[in-house]
């Protein structure tokens, strides 16, 4: 499996969220373009985490 | 291609495509309980990317800690504050969500231009952990990260204890206002009730169990 896949889906998850915390009138719905955003950077992290071999974490 | 190859982009095809459709219906959707349980969906379609990557503890944590707590929060949040008001839909929005919605896909376009740009070579290996990742994380927090992972638990501890103290204070706003010497220094509270109900005393509501 490519990394580039994982990096380009989180990128696109990460401008939803932006699009959604931006134009959202509403606070939950902010709170969830957050969610949003959390999610794709820890998609981000755990791609890195796949793919590198070093033994100490 | 071997068939474990095929079988891996078919599932990433569809848990993107799962992530994606959610996560636009999150933003676009005008109804915010729908939203409220696509984001659920969103949650559920990244813990199942974490298998791809097999990473099954942050799978299994995903789910029971995003799907199980936080959007069950949010779903909760929703419906208590649940008012139904329609905005006034401002004038010429349409300018203001077509101008941000240019900007994210120009920021998506950077971003997907420099991630196919910047070669991964070096990093590329793909080499899986020997051991599984839950018993690696397991010796590392009882371990190395032994003083972080109790500092945790002692501030999940009170903020438990402050959830009780602040869920035990029964506020009696009638007597607030018919009593005028009031102390200042404390909050106002329900005098502790005995544990055993005496005979004499059923003035309070909630002590007539005859």
């Amino acid at each position: 499996m490519q990394l580039q896949y994982f990096l380009i889906l989180a990128a696109a998850l990460f401008s939803i969220g932006i699009y959604g915390l931006v134009t959202s009138r509403n606070v939950v719905r902010v709170l969830m373009s957050i969610e949003l955003l959390l999610n794709a950077v820890n998609l981000n992290f755990l791609a890195f985490f796949r793919i590198s071999r070093s033994t100490r974490y | 291609m071997n068939l474990a190859e095929g079988v891996q982009i078919v599932s990433f095809g569809l848990l993107s495509l799962m992530v994606l459709g959610a996560a636009l219906g999150v933003v676009l959707l005008q109804n915010i309980v729908y939203s409220a349980f696509l984001l659920g969906g969103v949650l559920i379609s990244i813990a199942g990317l974490y298998l791809l990557l097999n990473a099954d503890f942050v799978a299994a944590a995903q789910v029971l800690i995003y799907v199980g707590a936080v959007n069950i929060l949010i779903l909760f949040a929703v419906m208590l504050v649940n008012k139904q008001e329609d905005f006034a839909s401002l004038p010429r929005s349409w300018v203001r969500q077509g101008a941000t919605a240019l900007v994210c896909t120009g920021l998506f376009a950077l971003l997907s231009t420099m991630i196919l740009q910047t070669s991964w070579l070096g990093l590329n290996s793909g080499a899986a952990p020997e051991t599984s990742t839950t018993i690696l994380i397991g010796e590392h927090l009882f371990s190395d990260f032994l003083l972080p992972f109790e500092l945790a638990s002692v501030l999940l501890l009170m903020a438990l204890i402050g959830a009780v103290v602040l869920a035990r204070r029964e506020f009696l706003p009638e007597e607030i206002v018919s009593s005028e010497r009031q102390p200042v220094l404390t909050l106002p509270e329900r005098p502790r009730q005995p544990m055993v109900v005496s005979s004499g005393t059923s003035s309070t509501p909630g002590s007539t169990s005859e």
